[in-house]
């Protein structure tokens, strides 16, 4: 990994959804920040990436979203996981599971025929 | 599932705008507002904590735009974006606008009108079954009744023939007396026409025979307008030529045989008829072998020729003829689709062609507009791509420009056609067959439409794609000012063929008008000024011969007594208003005795000639002696060459006809079939021995003609109140109508051609300015080393006649090699004018020198200093 790592969509968009399942509806900040913590700052992100990400996800029907009031008192707009996207969830992290399972084996073989 | 979902949303995104932008705003802020409260909670400063978290959110503008791409359909808001920017940079540069729209919509308008004139004249054929196997056939111009019946029982390659003639009905009883163009004509001219009535049933043969014949069919157009469409017409009794006829049906919307102006030489062109009755022969019509009355139709058997026909019809008159040669009589078997249209086939396909070009250089110049303002853009597009725009994205706009000038071109060519097809069908001379029914055509519409589009877009976006072929940062280095080869080149090329294609219209123009003067330069051979005329009939039906020319005497006198009028006559048929009767005489004293000879025969009465200023040669006119026994004539000097060919005089010698006519006078020809047509021998004969009863009078006046109608008419009333008087019209004006095709002509060339003139003058302008802005910085620096004003000028003059004489060179052999077509338009001298060619060219030099002359001057008024300067 050449330093901070640069974020391709897909990805990008698991993490929100594993976000929204972990803390329930949060606003963008929220998501972005807890993204953040979790890579701990290893994967630095553009945080305004993460608007158009969420507006697909909405598009797609995974998550949805509502104007609500944040901790601090402020107008935010709220994403929430919806049925469907717990699904999505689900089958894209076995996915991630298994992709990289089979990557990491890949690897240790290459490495140890060398 | 998902995909089709996402698309929906994106669709119903297409139309949120505003709103949605709003929303996004605000959401953004409060992620800003957040971050920059856990930025303050850290320790910064409260404009550290703002800069931060804008820093870590990334470009807030960026964001948007990919959010808004997400949202919506991308492709559908950046058209409109690119429509708003089109019409935005329209009206800031408003002269460039019109230019461009301006030329295309006068191009497609114009196009699509003459090819709607076009498609109703020539191409639309007619409503008979298999036309292309009629065809009408005539020996010099016109068939005698024996002649048919020879020829329609003899040739094998005639299928079935019909005979017809011109007709008129003096419709009487209920409103004003009417005048109905009607036509005589055989029972099996519907079955071999293949053409069935609407209503009710066609002639038998029964019905013609003389007798029983006093039954008509009417013509769709009549029978809603003067019988409102009444069903019950048939078996209705009308009052025809004071005559009850019985209408035993209506033929269908569309049918107007016989028509046009080829039909029937003899006669002349047929207005279309409106009515038709039976041919129903007279015994002496069917007997007569010299009267060249009638036309002929036939059907030709399958896989006959006209050519064939021709062939076989010659045989057999060879077979049958008794006197004279087979060279004097010339067998004509025409095409009924030619025969309506062969007068004006030409004229329209070569007007369609210069249309065309005319559109060719309206395309031209259009991409030459384009092509200049994209050049000078080439530095924002640059700019753009190097901001991020993608590739597609610059062309997509050029694209949806060109597409934003074509579309609006096109809004303004469609008035402009339909008002060029009501101008073409007001201003047409008389005599185009079904011009009446010409109509904006769509398919030419999206023909030229098409082009225009095809010219716009490949003009619009090549800019886009040279400039964004390169690299941005090049384009911009050169700042937009260093020329590039490729593009001015093409320019130039474009120009060059506009002034080619412009000088093939003009001399087209110009040979049209030298014909049109040299036309109307022709002397007549008689004196139409002050000649007023009008027709009227004294029908058979009332008047006997004698009793009509004593009544004619009667009118002629009533005439000659009323204030203004100097002298007054009448005739069978007027000069240039058709062909008159033609008979074949037999001359006395002739050294081949046997032969006859054609001749064009007119009925006159005493001073006939002086009413229309026709000199008398030798003789005298006819008077009141010649009312006796002794059947008299006067010979047009053609016909007294012909008849007499040995030189002998004709003065006192006669012509052997039942009874003879001897020849007491010899007058000088005139133009009477056409100012432009070749003469024809003529035959006077006074009224007593001649009398058909339709006939025009024409009056001399001292003063102006036209005050007189109104006296005229009452005399011709006072002999016969009930018969409708038609044709009013001064003599001057009916020269004018015969040469009107070639005035039409020439106009509409000339138009075409000053239109394409125009353009190629911007067209040039365009160039030149451009080199001129391109270079002001060369200019500067020449300026500044000691170049005298007069010679940048000269440098831009030059560049102008260059381009222009290329343009000359090019255009003149293509006009030299285009000419002929033109030839069969033309008059005199015809294609060798070399001075119009020579003129043409001259005067295309010259527009192009008058049009350089405003970018020469702004590039001799530039100032050295500010050209240095300038960037």
């Amino acid at each position: 990994m050449k330093e901070k790592s640069e974020v391709w969509q897909g990805t990008l968009a698991l993490m929100v959804l594993k976000s929204l399942e972990a803390m329930g509806p949060q606003h963008g900040y929220g998501i972005a920040r807890r993204i953040e913590q979790i890579s701990e700052d290893l994967l630095s992100i553009n945080q305004g990436t993460l608007y158009p990400v969420l507006l697909k996800l909405e598009q797609e029907g995974t998550i949805s979203s509502e104007w609500g009031v944040s901790d601090n008192h402020r107008r935010a707009k709220f994403y929430r996981l919806t049925k469907a996207g717990r699904k999505q969830l689900e089958s894209d992290a076995s996915q991630w599971q298994q992709t990289i399972g089979i990557v990491a084996r890949f690897l240790a073989l290459a490495r140890g025929a060398r | 599932m998902k995909p089709l979902r996402r698309a929906w949303k994106r669709f119903i995104g297409a139309f949120g705008g505003s709103r949605c932008d709003a929303q996004l705003a605000d959401e953004i802020e409060a992620h800003l507002q957040m971050q920059t409260e856990d930025n303050l909670r850290l320790g910064m400063s409260a404009e550290e904590a703002r800069r931060a978290a804008v820093l870590k959110f990334g470009g807030v503008e960026s964001v948007k735009e990919s959010y808004r791409d997400q949202r919506g359909l991308p492709l559908v808001e950046t058209f409109a974006q690119d429509v708003r920017y089109a019409f935005r940079s329209m009206r800031k540069n408003p002269e460039f606008a019109a230019a461009a729209i301006l030329s295309l919509a006068l191009g497609i308008g114009a196009t699509t009108a003459i090819f709607s004139v076009a498609d109703a004249v020539l191409l639309r054929s007619a409503p008979y079954r298999q036309p292309e196997r009629l065809a009408t056939v005539s020996v010099n111009g016109a068939i005698p009744a024996p002649l048919y019946e020879i020829f329609r029982h003899e040739a094998r390659s005639i299928e079935s023939a019909a005979l017809f003639s011109e007709w008129y009905f003096n419709l009487a009883g209920q409103g004003e007396p009417e005048r109905i163009p009607s036509a005589r004509v055989s029972a099996e001219l519907f079955a071999l026409l293949g053409t069935a009535p609407e209503l009710g049933r066609t002639f038998t043969a029964d019905e013609d025979q003389r007798g029983r014949d006093s039954v008509v069919l009417i013509g769709d157009s009549l029978w809603k307008r003067r019988f409102g469409g009444d069903p019950n017409i048939l078996g209705r009794t009308l009052l025809l030529n004071d005559a009850p006829h019985t209408v035993i049906g209506v033929m269908p919307p569309g049918f107007r045989f016989p028509e046009g102006p080829e039909h029937h030489a003899t006669v002349g062109p047929f207005p279309p008829a409106e009515m038709w009755r039976p041919m129903a022969l007279l015994d002496w019509e069917r007997t007569c072998k010299g009267c060249f009355n009638f036309g002929m139709l036939i059907r030709q058997r399958p896989g006959v020729s006209p050519k064939e026909v021709t062939a076989e019809l010659t045989e057999i008159l060879r077979r049958h003829l008794r006197h004279g040669s087979l060279q004097d009589f010339a067998i004509a078997v025409v095409n009924l689709q030619d025969a309506v249209t062969g007068k004006v086939r030409t004229p329209i396909r070569i007007l369609f062609g210069a249309v065309l070009m005319a559109l060719a250089i309206a395309c031209l110049n259009v991409a030459n507009l384009l092509l200049a303002r994209g050049l000078r853009r080439r530095e924002e597009i640059a700019i753009r791509l190097s901001l991020g725009a993608t590739r597609a994205r610059v062309i997509q706009q050029g694209f949806t420009e060109a597409l934003a000038f074509a579309v609006s071109a096109a809004l303004l060519a469609l008035p402009i056609a339909w008002a060029a097809v009501r101008g073409l069908i007001a201003i047409a001379p008389p005599g185009i067959p079904r011009i009446g029914t010409a109509a904006v055509d769509a398919r030419m519409f999206g023909f030229a439409l098409g082009l225009a589009l095809l010219t716009a877009v490949l003009c619009g976006i090549a800019p886009a794609v040279m400039t964004a072929r390169r690299a941005p940062g090049e384009t911009m280095k050169t700042g937009g000012r260093t020329a590039t080869a490729a593009p001015s080149r093409l320019r130039a090329a474009l120009v060059v063929s506009e002034f080619a294609l412009s000088l093939v219209l003009l001399v087209g123009s110009g040979l049209l008008f030298r014909s049109f003067i040299t036309v109307s330069e022709i002397p007549l051979g008689f004196r139409a000024d002050n000649v007023l005329t009008m027709r009227f009939s004294l029908p058979n039906s009332r008047y006997d011969d004698r009793r009509r020319a004593t009544l004619i005497d009667r009118l002629i006198s009533n005439c000659r007594a009323l204030p203004g009028v100097t002298v007054a006559a009448a005739t069978s048929t007027l000069p240039l208003t058709g062909e008159a009767e033609g008979w074949g005489l037999v001359a006395e004293d002739n050294p081949n005795h046997e032969k006859y000879t054609m001749v064009r025969v007119r009925a006159v009465t005493p001073g006939y000639f002086r009413t229309l200023g026709i000199r008398l040669r030798a003789g005298r006119d006819f008077n009141e002696r010649d009312r006796g026994t002794v059947a008299v004539a006067i010979v047009s000097e053609s016909a007294a060459r012909r008849l007499w060919p040995g030189g002998a005089d004709p003065l006192g010698r006669r012509l052997l006809n039942n009874p003879p006519m001897t020849v007491v006078g010899i007058v000088d020809d005139t133009h009477a079939s056409g100012v432009d047509a070749e003469i024809r021998p003529y035959l006077y004969l006074p009224f007593w021995q001649f009398c058909p009863p339709d006939f025009a009078i024409a009056v001399r006046s001292a003063s102006d003609p036209a005050s007189l109608i109104n006296a005229v008419k009452t005399e011709v009333w006072r002999i016969d109140k009930d018969q409708p008087v038609t044709h009013v019209a001064l003599m001057k004006r009916i020269v004018a109508d015969s040469i009107a095709p070639r005035r039409f002509q020439a106009i509409l060339m000339t138009l075409f051609a000053a239109f394409a003139l125009v353009l190629a003058a911007v067209g040039i302008y365009g160039v030149l300015s451009y080199a001129v802005a391109q270079r002001t910085q060369e200019i500067g620096i020449r300026m500044a080393l000691g170049a005298s004003r007069w010679s940048v000028v000269a440098t831009v003059l030059k560049q102008a006649c260059t381009l222009a004489t290329a343009g000359a060179a090019l255009g003149l052999v293509a006009a030299f090699r285009l000419a002929p077509l033109l030839s069969s338009l033309l008059y005199g001298a015809g294609v060798a004018e070399k001075p119009v060619f020579l003129g043409c060219a001259v005067l295309l030099v010259g527009v192009a020198v008058a049009a350089s002359i405003i970018p020469a001057r702004r590039a001799a008024r530039l100032d050295p200093i500010t050209c240095l300067r300038y960037e």
